[in-house]
């Protein structure tokens, strides 16, 4: 619809590549986000630009811009994801109890390496996905009540693991994923494995079979069945999708501080709900891009990072983070309406 | 809709006795849960869960969790859903707590007394929902949505308050209002008052016949949208009244004593028979589905059970209600 009224528009009048940037779905939130940056390092005197925090804002924004590509997929068939933060901590506790050195807390008795440590992460956070998945899929329930179950039982799953206590002391190897740089010094590991995930959701969405049944099963269950989509097993598949990348989110996190407790994904849901709905995605699904959910990922981040380093206090940050939520809907709704 | 799914039970008296009637309620098998629920419980804990002082206990934990399901149940009977409440509710008994105080905290500058501050803790939770209301009303921005964005301004707004401490020294005449019987006692008369404005009101079947289908309600000329700013400042007003009662049972209030009262309270109504599509489900269960959370949460901290197990079983729960709720309509059809 949008792409076919932007050539016309370019048939009859001017040609030229700003005019079709300016057009593209995506560019007013490429300004908010330039605004964004460029009124925090004024407000700063500069500090939010170095070259260092921009990694760091980057190694920050991963964690919670993997889980916002994750809840992009759910949205895109007009389900949504709560249980985004307790299967981060359900997986980074099962990854944690196995890699650490610390003897009482092991679960398999011995310090698990890495190779064994991540895929029983991913392994656990595809499970709990698919709790939700199948609920959702095979009986119906809404995805809102069956994600906020699972979200229970994954955090209940991770107090079970650490039995409430902070686990600590993981594997060295473990760092090289939320601390580590290639070259060193250079490019941080958390945004590559971010920007990586981007780039094969991308693809996957807009180049594929599976992405465009995705697509179809959000914008019009009805219609995508009638013509062949398995649309069940699209909606099994987005819950499957969003818990793996809800732990890859965790183990990034984790090996960053090197530590994981009950408190460390707080809000983690809500934050990556908040990225994916600046980012453009319809609540109502079948509508959104994967460009648009990274963008709208930075921008929080860009934000939270700003507003640290001004040592503002943590209530303003909740407002800020609810003020913006309410605007990006309240002007997406309103442009709807306007056409 | 829902008035013609409704006839056949209201009728059944004309059919056989009254055990029938009573066994083709639409809450029966609610009520036979929580009896179960409470007999297993009592036995399993050899009888400690149905001592008198924690009965007394779970009405009291009952009682918050009650006014702000009946709240919720307004809403999510349009068909929408209000995720603010505690955010919310820790804002209305932060700002009353605050007025009250005689410590550092107090905003008046001297402690108000209760029969002051209680208003305003009210006025300040449909304050809240009214903010609600006009965002899904007028704007039409989806409540998922509207009320988590409100929900971390409500956050926001009592840390600006507190400073993110915990507010202490209230008047002792606040107490009554938490404790045996008042608590009770105000779920039990804004239960009644919910029964009687949703079943012999205008407004109470504008709300269900809104839920039920927003179009046909608007083509019979229901103010559809007056309809969700109404239901939202009820939302607001029933979270204030659940930090009222927080505040006057603990006689302190911390920014995060209210955590998690959205999913309990979507979980009462869920349980209760509340359908979240909207249009469907009745206020009594919706009472019952709170005490069943009620005896659950507290049996599992008088058990010992730990955290893993309260997580898990709640979730298992909220999850297993609205799924036995979904297979067995599509079974009627």
């Amino acid at each position: 619809m949008t792409t076919e009224s932007v050539e016309q528009r370019d048939k009859k009048g001017s040609r030229s590549v700003a005019r079709r940037v300016f057009r593209y779905e995506n560019a007013t939130l490429g300004i908010i986000l330039a605004a964004v940056i460029a009124g925090i390092a004024i407000a700063t005197g500069g500090k939010s630009v170095a070259v260092r925090n921009m990694k760091m804002v980057l190694v920050e924004t991963a964690t919670m811009g993997i889980c916002a590509i994750g809840q992009a997929f759910v949205i895109l068939t007009g389900g949504i994801d709560l249980s985004v933060a307790g299967i981060a901590f359900g997986t980074s506790a099962l990854g944690s109890a196995m890699m650490t050195t610390q003897e009482f807390q092991q679960i398999l008795g011995y310090a698990a390496p890495v190779w064994q440590g991540i895929p029983a992460m991913l392994a656990l956070g595809a499970a709990l996905g698919a709790i939700s998945g199948l609920v959702v899929s095979r009986v119906n329930v809404p995805g809102l009540i069956a994600t906020l179950g699972v979200w229970q039982i994954a955090h209940g799953v991770g107090f079970f693991i650490t039995g409430g206590f902070t686990l600590t002391r993981m594997v060295p190897s473990l760092k090289f994923f939320g601390q580590g740089f290639i070259p060193e010094g250079g490019f941080p590991v958390a945004g590559i494995i971010f920007i990586v995930v981007a780039v094969i959701c991308y693809f996957v969405w807009h180049h594929t079979t599976y992405g465009q049944s995705v697509y179809a099963s959000g914008g019009s269950p009805g219609a995508a069945y009638l013509s062949g989509v398995k649309v069940k097993n699209m909606q099994l598949s987005v819950y499957v999708i969003s818990g793996v990348l809800a732990a890859l989110g965790g183990l990034i996190r984790t090996a960053r501080v090197m530590s994981v407790s009950y408190s460390s994904f707080d809000s983690l849901e809500l934050q990556s709900i908040a990225a994916a709905v600046i980012g453009g995605m319809s609540l109502f699904g079948g509508k959104g891009t994967i460009v648009g959910v990274v963008l709208g990922a930075l921008v929080i981040g860009v934000i939270r990072n700003g507003m640290a380093i001004l040592g503002a206090d943590p209530f303003l940050e909740s407002t800020v983070l609810g003020v913006i939520v309410i605007l990006a809907v309240g002007i997406d709704t309103w442009r709807r309406r306007g056409r | 809709m829902t008035e013609v799914a409704r006839r056949p039970e209201a009728e059944g008296g004309t059919a056989r006795g009254v055990g029938r009637r009573v066994v083709a309620h639409e809450n029966f098998a609610i009520g036979i849960t929580l009896v179960a629920l409470i007999a297993a419980l009592g036995g399993a804990s050899r009888g400690a869960t149905v001592t008198p002082s924690n009965v007394a206990n779970v009405l009291l934990q009952s009682s918050v969790r009650g006014v702000v399901a009946i709240g919720q149940a307004f809403v999510i009977l349009t068909a929408n859903i209000d995720l603010s409440v505690s955010g919310v509710g820790v804002m209305a008994m932060m700002m009353g707590g605050a007025m009250m105080t005689t410590q550092w905290q107090n905003i008046v500058g001297y402690p108000v007394s209760p029969f002051v501050a209680i208003p305003v803790m009210l006025v300040v939770g449909a304050g809240w929902g009214l903010l609600n209301g006009t965002l899904v009303s007028r704007l039409g921005i989806p409540s998922l949505i509207a009320t988590f964005g409100v929900w971390q301004l409500g956050y926001g707004a009592a840390y600006y308050v507190t400073n993110g401490t915990a507010l202490m020294e209230l008047p002792e005449s606040l107490a009554v209002y938490g404790s045996l019987p008042a608590a009770p006692i105000i779920f039990f008369s804004v239960a009644v008052v919910a029964y009687i404005v949703l079943n012999h009101t205008g407004f109470g079947r504008n709300v269900y016949a809104v839920g039920g289908n927003p179009v046909s309600a608007f083509l019979s000329g229901i103010n559809v949208r007056r309809t969700y700013f109404y239901v939202f400042i009820i939302g607001g007003l029933m979270a204030g009244l659940g930090g009222l009662l927080f505040l006057s049972r603990g006689m302190a209030a911390s920014i995060e004593a209210l955590r998690g009262l959205e999913l309990d309270s979507i979980a009462a109504c869920a349980i209760g028979g509340i359908s979240l599509f909207g249009g469907r489900g009745n206020i009594l269960g919706v009472v019952l589905g709170a005490i069943i959370i009620g005896v659950l949460t507290n049996a599992i901290s008088v058990m010992h059970m730990g955290h893993a197990a309260r997580y898990i079983i709640k979730g298992a729960i909220i999850i297993g209600a609205v799924a036995v709720d979904i297979i067995r309509r599509e079974r009627r059809r």
